[in-house]
């Protein structure tokens, strides 16, 4: 009598089970399989340093996008802000005499303060996210281009450049490190602490979180705080790579971001975050422009197949929603 | 007895700023008031206005559309090989439309028939759609189109046409039973669709109206400068949107007119045109859109706190 409801019920719960990390991990398989099998130079280990570095900027700014987007907003000003940050840097190297390191961390301060004005102004203010980070970004993005009359600083200390781009910890690379840190702080802040909880309390309901007693003001400023204080941080590796600050640093990648997060299986409405899945995310953005490069095709067709990556993304997470 | 409320139109900020904008250009920069600077500062609102009429509509129905520099750059290219393969002009232009409406209505179908979220979804487009385009035409540029089509982007016919257009639209939003729904779908999705709204219809519509403006900017665009790339149009959906929050039209939907989403268009080109004008570089009008956007965005904040408050207070003496 039992076995005829017993089935339905059985299917709908293996359903649930399905972690959401899953569409990205067939995703990132499908790509890596795939050109690993068409060429040869994808495959070898050089290609995988060098992909580990490029992944970096983006890890650390994923990491703040998922967080905020836990809260069910969204902050579309890290780009500009990376490219204010990395010209503070050569702003205060070049033309303050300030020490490069001093600038480094001046530059993270930077993104912090960015992060701040977002947060206060949307927590605080109560404007919508995506208004608030539009306008710092158009504002970030002129800041940029104020330092230098709109050209790059170049000539910057070669110890930025060899510290960040050849240093090797345990054989890895030292920015792969940071990349793998970072996601990992992410996911230990946002699943194991009173904050990360909060936050994700918050974004699945402002209301109920607010009369649960959290700080709800507090706790939604913190996650614009920490995306700028992580896109001041990328600024520098971005600017230890090129060893050149450039204005125009970071056009995209907030999009890419974006994209990263949501591909990973976060949900775009917040309350549901996974860092993994931004891992993962990121890793296959990253492979897929890599591979793209390899096969001898221009980057053009990489965002091209990231767009319709999205697509797909947000169309899984979709059904994923509606039959639970 | 409810008194019939006195309230400012919510174009009320956005006509006192312009005015004093112009006020002071004609004031103190003489070389504002120069027929040619005029007639750059018009086609400059022409086309972020012309678009901002459709990026308005779909924000009116709790919409987004960020593709909108894309679907530019695409219909542009359109018009461009058809023109470069012998098409006639008249005939070129209504093909770039129906790119740009095609193009609109996938932003709509994915947004109505899977329910996508449509910052997501407009997001994933500006990508397919840019990098479509520059994929299929090589980045080749495009020039020397023939003078019937760029007719459009000559003298005051761009901002001609955009008044022409900012009319219909106000007309269509206000006096329309698609506008009236469109308003009640921003308001609120579920009442509309209770109501008997065909709530899918009107957004397919809204997006691809969207894609028609976007493709007429590019028209323009194209024939004012008679060049044409698959890099058109780039980070124009910032201005847009720019345009539409500064004019007084709610980002989350409901409210706002299109005559203030084209009344921003013009507070947005005529800043940029004083910083021109003043030898500041291009790069700071920035600052000042980001300082424009954020200043209409605490307005905004301000009235709704201050009428709920005011519903609030009506409440308690009921």
């Amino acid at each position: 009598m039992n076995t005829p409801t017993a089935t339905p019920i059985a299917t709908k719960s293996a359903k649930r089970i399905l972690p959401p990390e899953f569409g990205v991990t067939i995703v990132l398989a499908v790509i890596v399989i795939y050109f690993a099998a068409i060429c040869p130079n994808f495959r070898t280990v050089e290609n995988f340093r060098l992909l580990s570095k490029q992944s970096a900027q983006l890890a650390l700014l994923g990491t703040g996008m998922t967080i905020v987007i836990a809260t069910g907003g969204i902050d579309i000003s890290v780009g500009a802000v990376l490219a204010l940050c990395s010209m503070t840097i050569g702003w205060l190297t070049m033309n303050a005499g300030w020490n490069i390191w001093a600038a480094c961390v001046a530059s993270i301060g930077v993104g912090t303060l960015c992060g701040a004005t977002n947060g206060v102004l949307i927590a605080r203010g109560k404007l919508p996210p995506i208004v608030v980070t539009l306008a710092t970004m158009a504002a970030c993005r002129a800041g940029a281009a104020m330092f230098n009359g709109g050209h790059s600083i170049s000539g910057l200390p070669e110890k930025l450049n060899t510290t960040f781009d050849l240093t090797n910890i345990a054989g890895l690379p030292l920015l792969l490190w940071l990349g793998v840190v970072c996601l990992i702080s992410g996911a230990v802040v946002l699943k194991k602490t009173a904050f990360g909880r909060q936050l994700l309390a918050f974004g699945g309901n402002r209301v109920a979180s607010e009369l649960s007693g959290n700080r709800v003001k507090r706790i939604e400023a913190m996650a614009y705080v920490l995306s700028g204080t992580l896109a001041g941080a990328a600024a520098v590796l971005n600017t230890a790579h090129k060893s050149t600050a450039t204005p125009d640093a970071g056009q995209y990648l907030e999009l890419t971001a974006i994209t990263a997060v949501v591909l990973g299986g976060t949900v775009i409405t917040g309350g549901k975050a996974t860092v993994l899945g931004t891992a993962l995310g990121v890793a296959t953005i990253s492979a897929l422009i890599s591979g793209v490069r390899l096969i001898g095709q221009e980057d053009r067709l990489a965002w091209f197949l990231v767009g319709i990556a999205l697509l797909l993304a947000v169309e899984v997470q979709r059904t994923r929603k509606t039959t639970p | 007895m409810t008194r019939p409320s006195v309230r400012a139109p919510r174009e009320l900020p956005i006509v006192l700023l312009l005015a004093g904008v112009i006020t002071m250009l004609c004031v103190f920069v003489p070389a504002f008031r120069s027929a040619d600077n005029l007639k750059a500062v018009g086609e400059n609102a022409a086309y972020i206005g012309i678009m901002a009429l459709g990026e308005g509509f779909v924000i009116i129905g709790a919409g987004l559309d960020l593709s909108v520099g894309s679907i530019m750059a695409m219909s542009s290219c359109t018009m461009a090989v058809a023109l470069q393969a012998g098409i006639a002009w008249p005939v070129a232009v209504p093909l770039g439309m129906a790119v740009g409406a095609v193009a609109g209505s996938i932003n709509g179908l994915l947004i109505t028939r899977r329910s996508l979220p449509p910052i997501l979804t407009t997001l994933a487009t500006l990508l397919l759609f840019r990098h479509g385009i520059s994929l299929a035409t090589h980045a080749k540029a495009f020039t020397q189109f023939p003078d019937g089509f760029k007719q459009v982007g000559a003298g005051w016919i761009p901002f001609l046409l955009f008044v022409a257009l900012t009319v219909i639209a106000m007309v269509g939003l206000n006096r329309s039973r698609v506008g009236r729904w469109t308003l009640a779908i921003g308001g609120s999705e579920q009442s509309a669709r209770l109501s008997g709204v065909p709530v899918n219809r009107v957004k397919l519509l809204a997006y691809a109206i969207s894609g028609i403006t976007a493709a007429i900017g590019g028209w323009i665009v194209m024939a004012f400068n008679d060049n044409a790339q698959s890099s058109i149009g780039q980070g124009f959906e910032l201005d847009v949107i720019a345009a539409c929050v500064v004019g007084g039209i709610r980002i989350t939907g409901g409210d706002g007119s299109l005559g203030g989403a084209a009344l921003g268009a013009l507070l947005i080109a005529l800043l940029r045109n004083a910083l021109i004008l003043t030898g500041r570089p291009i790069d700071q009008y920035g600052l000042f859109t980001g300082a424009v956007i954020l200043s209409a965005a605490l307005l905004e904040g301000w009235r709704a706190q201050r009428k709920s408050r005011k519903l609030q207070a009506e409440g308690g003496v009921a």
